[in-house]
Parts: C-alpha cells; structure tokens; sequence
C-alpha cells in the first residue's frame, strides 16, 4: 500500500518488464499493406514513387501501443484506492477495547458498513493482542458482556443481525455499568443514527468506562414510512427523513410481492413530507407493503392490513334474474359503477335466504338490496345482527318493497309509488333538488340531467329517525339513511335500472355509490353468527405471527420463536412483539415500525454531550481504479485504430461524408414518425366522419383483393337495391380495415371468408368479439355453398375452416338455421330461405331461447339481435353488380329469381340488424289496435 | 522466383479449365450480342459475283449482251441487267487475348475481360460465318467457311484450353497471307516497343489488323486509395504504393501515353484501332468490329475510334 493506492494483483506487475520486448516487436512490424491483382501493374512499374515506405513505425504510434500495453497490465493488478482510516487508538496500551454497537432498525441500512468497522477494530485489537468486549444493543438477552479473546468476538460479530425494533440502549448501558469497571477499557461505539431518548444514559455510561472512546456515526442519513391513509381518490403516504436525504422513490406491493405503484417523495426542507398517489381505488386496495426504494431498513416498510383495504360489497337482487340482457338486468348499473371501488361478490345460491347468508358468512361489508321485498325472518335477523356489527345494506326501491320489514328499511314507506309525468299525471318529473350537507353526498355536484319519474314516499312521520342524504326538487326524499348499530341502511327511492329514471345511468350515480362505500364501516373481525361465548373465547385467544420483518424490511415467516400477542393494539415493536403480520381467527392485523406520531430524533455528539473522538463511518470504502485505466486503455485502442487508418490513406473524406450523409438520414428518419402520427390522426378522424354521416353498409376487408372487390361491388348493389325498394337510402359501401378502424360506427358487417386471407391476430379478434357482445352484427359468409357448419362434419372447405379458425376467438352464442318463425323471415320481405350465388346453404342465427313455437305468434325476434350470422351461400356474389347495373356473376343455378331472392335476403337482414326485433313486436298492432279501438 | 512461377502457373491451369466451363455460356452470350448487330446493320450487300438474284439495273452501252436479262427486258422498252450479290468468301482471322492479365475484374465491372473478350470473338464468328466468311484463328483454327464457325472457335478453345497453350498475348502470323484480316482483341497492355514490332510484322504482311484493346474500367479510372501492393498476374511482379490515391494522375497519364502509341502505330499502317470497357455492353465492341471488317480495304482506317 504506498499512500492509499493498493494492487489486489501486484504480481502482475512483474509483466511492465516486457514492455522492451514489446518496444522492439512494435518497432520492427510495420503494418502489412492489401495486395492486389492489377494487370497494368507493368505501367505502373517505372513510376517513380514519391513517398517511400517508412520501414518503421512512427515512434509515436509505438509510444500509443506501449502505453496500451502498459495501461493494461497495470488494470490487471487491479490497483484501488483506499484511504487510511485509524479507528482505534493505538496508543491505549493493552487495556481491553469494548465495541458497542446499535443494531436496531435504523442501523439497518448501512450495517455492512458497520460489521466492517467493527471487524477492522477487532482485527487491530487482535494484532495488538488485547481482549475485545462485543455488546449489540437491540438484542433481547445478554451474551457475556466480559472482553473476550478477539476470535470470540469476531466469531460473535458474524452472528449480529440488525432487529426490526429501536435499540434499547438504556438497558445496555445498566448492564454495561454493572459489567465494567469505571476507565477500564477503550469504548468504539458504532451508533444508528435514531436517538430514542435513551442515548444520553448510554453516552454517560460509556464516557465513565472508557479511558478514551470513539464514537462513529453515519452521515448517510434516513428515511422511514409512516402510516398512510387511504382518501377518496389518493394514497396519502408520510414520508420522514433524517439527514439531507433529497428524496425517494415509494413501492408500492401487492401480496403476491409485484410492485403495483410508484411515487416520488421530494423534501423541501421539511423533515417530512407527504407523497400523494392517485390510483384507481381496486389497484390502491390491494396494496400490501409499501416501501422505500434502496432503503433496506424495516423502517422504510409499511405492512397495509385490512383497515386499510377495499370494502366488499354483495349483490342480491331478488327476482327476475333472466339474464337474458345483461343491459336488463336491475344491478347491472350498480355492478359496473362499484366495479372498480370494491370487490363485487354475486353469489350463485338458488334463493335470495341462502345468497344472504353467503355474504354474511363471507363478511361483506355492504350488501345491495333490490327487487327484494319481504324476506324471511330468519335472514333479516342475521341482516339486523350484521348491521349491528357494522354492515352497510343499500336498498332500492321496487313494487314489492313496501312490504319489507321495517328493521331494514330506514323510514317507514307508503303503500304503492309515485309515478311523475305519465299519462295520468299532471305532474312533470323531477330533476334532483339537493343533496344534504353533512351527509356522505355532500361533495358531489348535483346532475341537471336526471329526472325521476317514479318513486316510493316516506310516511313523513318517520322520517325523524332518519337522514335524508338527497331529495327531489319537490322535497321528496330521494336517498335516505338511518344509522342503526354500528352499521347504516341507505334506502333508494328508486329503482337500480333505469326503469323509474335516469340516475342510474348519470354520473352522479357513481359517485353516490362510490361515497357510501367510502364512508362504509367494516363488519367487525369476529363473525356475526358467532354466539357471545364463542366470541369471547376468540377474542381472549392470543394473536399469532404469519409473517414477520427483519432487520432490513423483508419479510420472513416467523421461525422457532413463538411469538403471540395478546393485545395487538397495545403493542409497540420490541424483542417480544416484532413487527410483521399476525391473526387471529380469519382476521389479520399488522404491526408497524413507525407508528403516526413517531419522532425521528437524530443522534449527534452535542445531543449526547460526547467528550470522546467522533468519527465518521463512510470513507473506508475502497474505491476501485483499474476500470478507468481498462477505459483508458480501450480510448487509446481506439486512437491508434484511427492512426492505423490515416497512415494507410484510407481515412477519406468520402468516408467522412458518407457517414455525415448517414447520421442525417437517421435523423430524418427519427423525425418523420411524428409527421406521420398527425397524418393518422388525420385519416382517423376522416374515416370516422366517413362512417357516421351516412348509414353505410360495410364489408371486412380481407386483404384478398377479388374477394375485397365483389364485397365491395355486392354491397354497392344491395345499396341500390334496397335505396330503391325501402326508406333506407345507404351511402357508398365502405371496406373496413379490422386492425385500424373503429368497428363501433357500424351496427351491421359483411366478411367473407377468403382461403388466401389470414386469421386476424388476438388482440385484433378482441376487438371484434367486443363489438359482437356490444350489439354488433356481422354476416360471415364462406361463399362455398356451405353444409359444413356443423362441427366435426365432413368436407369442411379451407374457407369454412377459415371461419372455424375465426370463430374460435369470438364468445358465439349457441347457433341454429333460422327458424320458420324467425323475425329475420318477416323484417322486410316475407321469405323462406336466403340464397345467394348458391341456394344451399342455410342461415345461420343466434339460437332464440324464449318459447317454442307459439301458433298464435308468428314471429319471434328474442331480445336483440343475433350477433353473428352465417351463411354459405355468396351473398355478395350475388348482390355484385357494375356501375351501370350488369350483374357481375351468374347465380348457380342461373335463376332470375334466386338473385330476386338473393336482394330480398339482404334487405331482410339489413333491416333486421337496424330495426332488431321491432318486426316481431309489429304483428301484435291488430290486437293493440282492436284493444284501444274497444 | 520460382515459386511464384509454380503459382502463376498453377493459376492458368485452374483459369484454363474454368473458361472451358464458361464457354458454352460465353457461346449464348455471343450469339445473342451477334443477333443484335446483324438485325441492327445489313451490310456486305453489294452487286458482285454470286448466285442470289440482287437487283434489276438498266442496261448500260459497252456491257456484254450476255449479261441482259432477257425475260424482264421483254416486260416494257428498256434494257435490264440482272445483278447477283456479291458472295466472294473472305478469310478473317480471330484472335481473342487469353492470358492471366484478361483475367481481372473490378468492383466497378460485371464481368472479366477474357469473358468480354471472348464474346466479343465468338460473335464476330458468328457474324461472319452466317456472312459466308471464312473464319479461323490463327495456330488453332484453319479458315473455313460455315455457319459454325462460333462453335468450331468454342471448341477448340475448350480443347486448346485443355492443353495449356494459350500464354500468348499475340496470334503467330506466319499463317496469315496477303489481304486477309486479322482480328485481335486483346487488353495490349505489354510494352509500346513489343508492340510496335507486332503491328509493322503484320504490316509488311499487307494483312488488315482490326485491334481492339479491352480494359476493365478500373483499369482505366484506377479507384484506388491507400497503401497497398500491386501484383502483375502475367510476370508475378510487385509494386509497393504508399499513397495509391496520388499516383492516380500519373498513371492515367501513362496508360493514355502507351494507348496513343499504339493507335498511332495502327493508324500509320491503316489499321483499326479502339478501346472497349467491360462496364459497357458487348455490341458496342462487335459494332465497332464489324463496320471495320465491311469497309471498304482502301477506306481511310486507323482513326481512334471509341468503342
């Protein structure tokens, strides 16, 4: 070691004695020059040369390559840096050196750092031959304090570990004074950079023992998490520092250990600050541990347990559940604006009894009433007793709830509702008056769009006990809540689905919903069934660790030492009770270093009046220096590949512009992508004013450029046809383009299926299959004449194979021919098949559910309209004319009338992808008229 | 220098054989560039002695009698002279340069010399055989008259190739007698004062020389930078360049001295001389050769052409 500069490899130093042998090879190689073939070489033979060849190398490329050379051999004996640091006094004769060193949390993260201390010590006091004492001041129990040999206690240093609690330095400092002899030994204490208001105790102790002390402490600062709170729209995490630490970066972990969220927490001067994240409130809830990036301490990490989680919230909704529309269906509104605030629980029980015992038995905190009336008394006492324990029941009105149970309602209601602006009433609907301030409502802007047309009224006398959170206009209650137990029911006067108004649909229905679930209280750990004894027992039983933290904020699962709490409130983070993860019966709770109204005191000599030495702990790093000399040496390769060029004359000029010439285009060609973006925006926009300012038919462009142009020409036809025999006058027919276009313009598309096309990719097919289950029709035909639909039959050709490869990706709803009494048989035309270029091919349509055939109703449409249709038979073969008007391809058989019939096909199904199932409501005109005519 | 010689010798051997592959593609390639100059220019049609009907002529006084052709005179008052072509065979000598300096191809040419050389040969064969010429090559070939002369030339190169024997820049031309002509086409790069001696030899002989000189154009523009060693393919020799870019100007000047040279000696004994490059398509070489072969014997010749 000369001044700090040591080799980890000084034997290779031995190679700098090549380096003449090396100056004499470089000398004497000049560089080989490129032969050639040149025939006119004899022409060439008497030209006198001008500049002869040197038969050297210029002494200044030898120079640059002996210092390569030289540069390189001395990386290889890895030369580092590393400054003298005198930690013991070396002086202090042989008395014995006692180390204390502070292994709580906040030592954490620069511990290696300390244990290399603490080795350096005991390795000076062994090589001095004096006994060395070791005391880690956060463990539990006392290993012998007296000095020791120096291997005994580098033995025991090996073993120190930083705890996940604060050192109690008040207790080491009573064992130590107990322990030694006052000025008997030289004190080394490493100290963590927290003071816990115990410091001082241990300072005094420390300066009556030592003949002279050390203290060493970190300038590395600290950072530590407070607990968070979880607000309407944002994480609220505090951060605390403790030096001049400029910020950090916050992760946050779901319990499966991914990093879900991130935020940046900056200090402008203050020793704490807030880091705000906004996240939807499901990505939020299901945070498990936050921490602080590169801070490994157990400080730097916050354990969320379930007060800080999301609410769940059961559905029940009583009768009716057809499921046929999922638009129908009464809490399908409630469902998608709850969807991402909580965890949404629907059970599948055969009745609405044994679905509300399932939440109840899976401790939802919210339940969701609706189409419910009476229930059975049994299942209202479990509600009653849930809502006690701090369940929230949101009710809404239907018919039959006037007749529900007063215990769960929140005022008592009038038989029968209130209809505004029907037929029979004078009086218009109501918009929303106001929503009450103090209750949950009070932050959201009241809609002007929502009129109400029908509601349930409160007998007024009843509503003393309540809370009205919004009313009508008129002053009619509106929402109204009663606070009963620990829990609330929140009562709608209207319906979940739109049936009674528009709330459902507004905004501000979200944001109702949205509020109730926030303010909502968790039902209480213990399970509502439970018989108080039974209740008891698990309260009085002791909670149990599932997995705890150690030093450095990881998680571990707990190990030999049976760690159980009583009383998890009152517990603080120590020795017994060690921060992590505990339950108890179902219920888990968790226990944090940090607690909200934690200090961070540093711990500074002034603060201890500290008489000793005072050092720092970080400049013992050794600083590595052979990878600037590798660096320096690949710059010098580098040069002397330059010098080798320019001496051989081929470093040109053209050279230089050819690259110059080259980095331009690079950067041109970096440039244009943002020209293009505008350009696509553009062509969007124009493709979507295209699509929506005229009804169009539309057709899949295939990327099969005949099969494009007779979609094209057949559309173009049907257009024609159906402008001349309907009041449906389309616009020019238009290709889509699966991959780019948007697919919601069109409520009706034509693909055909071409063998020389290609299955569109996954996320492409999405695309598609949400536009089918959002309302979309599309006809597929296969344009082979079919008959090979069925799966497994014989004789599938590659463009039915093609529509099977296609429809693989799609949710397609059972299938069947279209029935004889099928709307698609009577949207326009009256018809009984639908050819095309062929006649054999059936259609196929969604398979309609409701009755079988009904001799008196002949026509059935179902409840929409068959997303997907297919067919065989090249329709738009058929329908494909010219512009003048000459029909493109003959019908197979050539048939006047099949291509009569072909048109009448594809006006039936236009008609029925606009119209949906308005013809089979038509038929029911002469009844609804004879009725009114009555 | 004997290994050297080993390798340059071993070289031509490998170079031999491959041209023999070659040639059939060589033969294609010549028939195809024939075919477009024979459509291009119809020429050698002149009223001479021969058997194919030429053209009607009025009668001019002091021609035989005999020469009247009776049966067209019959048809209205003049007198007619039925002229026949003139067929008389030509004996035409080719020589195609096959030594390892036609062996060289640059980056900025499609093809090697020899193999343009060798086209070019083989379709003035072609040419002048379907001409009813009489074609040979000198050592190898004796002169004979048929369509298949490009194949018969082919043939024997393949077989000649075989045997090695092909070193020669220049035809022997003791076979060549008077007023026969002598096509050469070769890259002359060998010494002006070597090639004055071949020139005035055919000179005294009253033999027509057609030479043409192909180079690469590489050769011509000499695009090269750098250090680097040339090598002469024909003697093995070695010319070191430092800086090859700054002897551009001096070697240009003294390829253009050494070709003046030549072209003058050509034009002193009323040879045809021009220069063809690889870079440029074959017909422009067999153009050039074929309107000096139908001119006339005492047009002025010689001229520089560029070809």
């Amino acid at each position: 070691m000369i001044g700090g500069l040591a080799f980890l490899s000084p034997w290779m130093l031995l190679a700098l004695a090549a380096l003449p042998l090396i100056w004499l090879i470089l000398r004497l190689t000049p560089p080989r020059p490129t032969r050639l073939d040149f025939p006119p070489t004899r022409i060439l033979m008497g030209l006198e040369e001008k500049e002869q060849t040197p038969a050297r190398t210029p002494w200044w490329l030898t120079a640059l390559r002996l210092a390569i050379a030289a540069l390189i051999i001395l990386a290889l004996a890895q030369p580092v840096w590393r400054p003298d640091a005198e930690i013991v006094g070396s002086g202090t004769g042989d008395g014995p050196l006692l180390i204390v060193l502070d292994n709580g949390w906040d030592a954490a993260p620069d511990f290696a750092q300390r244990i290399e201390a603490a080795e350096m010590a005991i390795g000076d006091a062994g090589r001095a031959g004096r006994p060395v004492g070791l005391i880690a001041t956060a463990e539990r129990r006392a290993e012998s304090l007296q000095p020791a040999s120096a291997e005994e206690a580098a033995r025991r240093l090996a073993a120190i570990e930083p705890r996940p609690w604060p050192a109690d330095r008040a207790t080491a400092a009573g064992r130590l004074g107990a322990a030694y002899q006052p000025g008997s030994a030289e004190v080394l204490w490493i100290a963590s950079p927290l003071d816990n208001g115990d410091g001082e105790i241990l300072a005094a102790t420390l300066s009556r023992i030592a003949g002279a002390s050390t203290l060493l402490t970190s300038s590395r600062g600290l950072l530590a998490l407070k607990p968070p709170e979880n607000a309407v729209d944002r994480m609220r995490i505090p951060v605390a520092r403790l030096g001049n630490r400029a910020g950090a970066t916050i992760l946050g972990f779901d319990e499966e250990g991914r990093r879900i969220l991130e935020g940046q927490a900056a200090f402008d001067g203050g020793e704490e600050t807030v880091v705000e994240i906004a996240l939807p409130a499901d990505l939020r809830n299901s945070v498990a541990r936050l921490a602080i990036a590169e801070e490994d301490s157990a400080g730097a990490v916050f354990l969320l347990d379930g007060r800080w989680r999301r609410k769940t919230v059961g559905l029940v909704a009583g009768q009716g559940e057809t499921a046929a529309q999922p638009l129908l269906e009464p809490l399908t509104y409630v469902e998608r604006a709850l969807a991402p605030q909580a965890d949404l629980i629907r059970p599948q029980a055969a009745n609405t009894a044994e679905t509300l015992r399932t939440l109840i038995d899976r401790r939802a905190s919210i339940i969701v009433l609706t189409d419910v009336g009476n229930l059975p008394p049994a299942s209202a006492e479990a509600l009653v007793q849930w809502l006690a324990d701090g369940g929230t029941l949101v009710r809404f009105a239907s018919p039959q709830l006037a007749s529900a149970d007063i215990d769960l309602l929140p005022v008592r209601l009038r038989q029968g509702e209130r209809a505004l602006g029907g037929s029979l009433s004078w009086e218009e609907p109501q918009p929303i008056g106001s929503f009450a301030a103090g209750s949950p409502f009070e932050r959201i802007d009241v809609p002007q769009d929502v009129r109400v047309e029908r509601q349930i009224l409160a007998e007024p006398d009843s509503l003393g006990d309540a809370a009205v959170w919004a009313e009508l206009s008129d002053g009619t209650p509106l929402v109204t809540a009663r606070n009963t137990g620990n829990g609330r029911i929140v009562l709608f006067h209207v319906t979940a689905d739109p049936r009674w108004s528009n709330l459902p649909l507004s905004g501000a229905f979200v944001e109702m919903l949205t509020a109730i679930v926030e303010t909502a209280g968790v039902v209480g750990g213990e399970t509502p069934q439970a018989r108080p004894a039974e209740r008891d027992a698990a309260a009085s039983a002791p909670w149990q660790p599932l997995e705890l933290l150690d030093g450095y904020g990881r998680l571990r699962q707990p190990a030999g030492e049976a760690v159980l709490v009583a009383n998890i409130d009152a517990a603080r983070p120590g020795p017994d009770t060690p921060p992590g993860t505990y339950s108890r019966a179902g219920a888990t709770r968790t226990l944090n270093v940090m607690e909200a109204d934690t200090a961070l005191a540093p711990l500074t000599p002034e603060r201890l009046s500290w008489s000793g030495r005072s050092l720092g702990l970080e400049p013992r790093a050794a600083t590595p220096i052979w990878p600037w000399l590798l660096a320096a040496a690949a710059v010098l390769a580098a040069l002397d590949a330059l010098a080798v060029l320019a001496l051989s004359g081929r470093l040109v000029p053209a050279r230089a512009r050819t690259a110059a010439a080259a980095i331009v285009m690079a950067a041109v060609a970096l440039a244009l992508p943002a020209t293009g973006h505008a350009q696509d925006e553009q062509a969007d926009m124009q493709q979507a004013l295209d699509a929506t300012l005229a009804t169009r038919l539309a057709y899949v462009v295939t990327g099969d450029d005949l099969v494009d142009e007779t979609s094209r020409a057949g559309l173009d036809g049907l257009s024609r046809y159906l402008a001349a025999r309907t009041a449906l006058e389309p616009a020019e027919p238009i290709g889509v383009d699966l991959t780019e276009d948007e697919l919601a313009f069109f409520s009706f598309l034509y693909w055909p299926m071409s063998a020389a096309a290609e299955v569109p990719a996954a996320e492409v097919m999405a695309k598609v299959d949400a536009y089918l289950s959002n309302g979309g029709t599309i006809l597929f035909d296969t344009r082979d004449s079919g008959g090979a639909f069925l799966p497994g039959s014989a004789g599938a050709t590659q463009e039915t194979e093609m529509l099977r490869a296609i429809l693989s990706f799609v949710d397609v709803p059972p299938l069947e021919p279209v029935p004889e009494d099928h709307v698609l048989t009577k949207a326009f035309y009256l018809l009984r098949d639908f050819p095309g270029r062929w006649s054999e091919s059936d259609l196929w349509v969604e398979a309609l559910t409701d009755a079988p055939q009904d001799p008196s109703r002949p026509a059935r449409g179902g409840d929409g309209v068959s997303p997907v249709i297919i067919t065989g038979n090249d329709l738009a073969g058929a329908w494909a004319t010219t512009p003048e008007g000459h029909y493109l391809y003959p019908t197979v058989p050539s048939d006047p009338m099949q291509r009569e019939l072909a048109y009448r096909a594809g006006v039936n199904i236009v008609m029925y992808t606009l119209t949906g199932n308005y013809k089979a409501d038509q038929v029911h005109v002469p009844a609804l008229l004879e009725r009114l005519g009555q | 220098m004997a290994a050297d010689t080993n390798l340059v010798q071993r070289q031509r051997i490998e170079g031999a054989r491959a041209l023999a592959a070659r040639l059939p593609d060589l033969l294609v390639a010549a028939r195809r560039v024939a075919a477009s100059v024979i459509l291009g220019v119809h020429g050698r049609r002149r009223p001479g002695p021969g058997e194919t009907f030429w053209q009607f002529r009025h009668y001019t006084m002091g021609e035989p009698a005999r020469r009247i052709d009776w049966r067209r005179s019959a048809r209205d008052h003049h007198l007619y002279v039925r002229e026949r072509e003139w067929e008389a065979a030509q004996t035409v000598w080719l020589w195609c340069d096959l030594s390892p300096s036609m062996r060289f191809r640059s980056q900025l040419a499609e093809v090697e010399k020899i193999d343009r050389a060798l086209v070019l040969t083989l379709a003035v064969a072609e040419m002048l055989g379907r001409g009813g010429e009489r074609v040979g090559m000198p050592g190898v070939l004796a002169p004979r008259i048929g369509r298949d002369a490009a194949d018969r030339i082919a043939e024997s190169l393949a077989r000649l190739e075989q045997q090695q024997v092909l070193d020669a820049e220049w035809p022997p031309v003791s076979g060549i007698g008077r007023f026969g002509d002598l096509v050469v086409i070769s890259d002359c790069l060998a010494e002006t004062a070597v090639m004055r001696d071949r020139i005035l030899a055919l000179a005294g002989r009253s033999a027509r020389l057609h030479l043409l000189q192909v180079l690469d154009p590489a050769e011509e523009s000499f695009p090269y930078h750098g250090r680097l060693e040339f090598r002469d393919p024909e003697t093995g020799g070695v010319w070191l360049a430092e800086r090859a870019g700054g002897l551009r100007e001096t070697y240009r000047a003294r390829l253009e001295a050494h070709r003046e040279d030549i072209a003058l000696m050509a034009r002193r004994a009323t040879f045809s001389f021009a220069t063809h490059h690889t870079d440029r398509p074959a017909s422009e070489g067999l153009l050039f050769l074929y309107s000096r072969l139908a001119a006339p014997r005492d047009a002025p010749s010689g001229l520089r052409a560029s070809a």
